[in-house]
């Protein structure tokens, strides 16, 4: 009893939503059918009641602007300018994308409207359907929206830097290109992706901002790095040092103690000790080779044969580098970006 | 052992190590040794000494790729005692993979025979194992420093031994086109006590190498 109870109200809270956008359809088209025959009588309570906040079934964005367009409309039939303009802002805010159908309002009407809108500054996108994209068929495109002049930006979000996608005066749509590349001119990785339209009203001071997010997918094969550069680590010292004194000394009694100890150690003592005389002979030189190397070190001195190592592995690691680079060029061109809106619309 | 100056190819492990500058190429070399084989059986100690030399085949590839073919023979005079001289005969392969400037990874396969008196002995190894190159500051001399395990080693008529490896340390030079190295070699092998006595053999020696860079790029 107890469950079911807990699932009616999960049913009921679930399905509630749909009711209440059909009661609100029900409604609305009910206004619109007073309007079209003109009982103001009948439609203008109606319609008062829907945009109100005691409106029981609540409303989509779409819903409130339609019934704002129409209280506009049926107050500009009434010779009532500021209220027909009160509600036509009303739509605009609701959404920014609303327009008269001039099929079915009057000229009148729809230069209000149009007044309305230099009143109210609001960007939009339009919806997006999902798409791909490669650098070889060409970049996706969006639109953006405001309602009058603006100075608009649309910036791309998501990367480590963002990309400027626009910048410009603009009124009304604006379609916005994008390649699919990132700041730095390179192809986004796969992920989720904000594009950020912010409008400032070239007729009042005001400004408004809408976000459109995508998710990117990348669809094919996948670019090797590039080799980082050579590092000191990496390379001979091209100049002679202190140290490098100290390294070859130590490097040459290092050698000539491995070797006496291998001789010493390592053996079986069952087989008897090797005798040192071939190991001393190894050692020595390693030791001499050690202390040679270290005298003719004048500090600061060039190398020029480790320069010359050192130029030759730059030079490697650079053509290295620019075979990478032109092997990811070929893989870029056979990548496509597939583009999904996050939720479908936006505001 | 003349049968043996007859039997003069073989070919054996690093031999002519590459130092860390030198050229991705092919290069040829030859290698002389002077070896002390121990050997510590049920007989007895026995001690056998003498020169074994041979030629060393070597190729690097730019990526860092090491190949090495070597072949190697000479006469172990057993000091007054005709039964312990031995002739050595050994053929080898090694590759090898440069991971780092100074530290090159390898694997090796080696065949090696034994003619006694007695008879002839035949040894399968295998081996994995590190070699590290330094470089003397401005030189173009490299230390050298190698460990290899041998955990492939097979003999006939003998178990698996218990311990086998081999170290090397030394120096290596290089004047241009040519290569020398410097350096002295052990080889322990440890077999265990079971059906036969417990049997110990050593190699060791200091080994003197040369190469002559054939073709190739400095690196």
């Amino acid at each position: 009893m107890k469950y079911g109870l807990l699932v009616l109200s999960w049913a009921l809270t679930c399905t509630m939503p749909a009711a209440a956008q059909r009661e609100a359809d029900v409604a609305l088209a009910q206004a619109k059918d007073w309007y079209e025959h003109l009982d103001v009588e009948r439609a203008l309570p109606l319609l008062r009641d829907m945009i109100s906040p005691a409106w029981p079934y609540g409303l989509t964005p779409e819903q409130r602007a339609t019934a704002a367009e129409y209280m506009g409309a049926f107050f500009v039939l009434s010779d009532v300018r500021d209220s027909a303009l009160f509600y036509f802002r009303a739509a605009i805010e609701a959404v920014p994308l609303t327009d008269l159908d001039p099929q079915r309002f009057t000229p009148a009407q729809v230069a209000l409207f149009h007044d309305a809108r230099r009143q109210v500054l609001a960007v939009a996108f339009r919806p997006i359907l999902a798409s791909r994209i490669a650098p070889s068929t060409g970049p996706a495109s969006f639109t953006a929206f405001t309602t009058h002049e603006a100075d608009l930006t649309v910036v791309l979000r998501g990367g480590t830097v963002p990309r400027q996608l626009f910048q410009g005066v603009s009124d009304g749509l604006r379609e916005v290109r994008w390649d699919g590349l990132d700041a730095a001119g390179t192809l986004v990785e796969s992920g989720r992706y904000e594009i950020v339209a912010t409008a400032a009203s070239r007729v009042f001071p005001h400004s408004d901002s809408a976000r459109l997010f995508i998710d990117v997918r990348r669809e094919g094969p996948h670019p090797r790095d590039t080799l980082p550069d050579l590092v000191q680590g990496d390379l001979l010292p091209e100049r002679y040092s202190a140290a490098s004194t100290r390294r070859d000394i130590a490097t040459g009694a290092g050698v000539a103690a491995a070797v006496l100890a291998i001789a010493a150690v390592v053996p079986n003592d069952g087989v008897g000790k090797d005798h040192l005389a071939g190991a001393s002979v190894v050692a020595g030189t390693a030791l001499v080779t050690g202390i040679v190397a270290a005298l003719t070190h004048r500090r600061n001195a060039p190398l020029p044969a480790n320069v010359a190592v050192n130029a030759t592995a730059r030079l490697a690691r650079h053509a290295e580098n620019a075979r990478i680079r032109r092997s990811n060029a070929d893989r870029l061109a056979r990548t496509v970006l597939v583009i999904t809106p996050v939720s479908g619309w936006a505001p | 052992m003349s049968r043996l100056r007859e039997r003069w190819l073989c070919v054996i492990l690093p031999i002519v190590p590459w130092p860390a500058h030198a050229q991705a190429g092919f290069s040829a070399g030859a290698r002389a040794a002077v070896l002390t084989h121990r050997l510590d059986d049920s007989a007895g100690r026995s001690r056998a000494e003498g020169l074994v030399s041979g030629v060393v085949l070597e190729l690097r590839l730019e990526r860092g790729a090491e190949f090495a073919l070597t072949a190697t023979t000479g006469s172990l005079d057993g000091s007054g005692q005709p039964s312990d001289d031995r002739d050595l005969t050994e053929v080898s392969a090694r590759a090898g993979v440069r991971v780092a400037s100074w530290l090159v990874l390898d694997a090796g396969a080696a065949r090696r025979s034994y003619r006694t008196p007695q008879g002839r002995q035949l040894w399968t190894i295998g081996s994995v194992g590190a070699e590290v190159h330094v470089p003397f500051v401005g030189t173009a001399a490299h230390a050298l420093l190698r460990g290899a395990l041998l955990p492939l080693v097979s003999v006939n008529g003998l178990p698996r031994p218990t311990l086998a490896l081999q170290t090397a340390a030394g120096v290596s030079y290089r004047f241009g086109v040519l290569s020398a190295s410097l350096r002295y070699e052990l080889e322990r092998v440890d077999f265990p006590a079971r059906t036969t006595p417990r049997r110990l053999e050593q190699l060791s020696g200091v080994a003197v190498g040369l190469s002559i860079g054939l073709s190739g790029v400095d690196r």
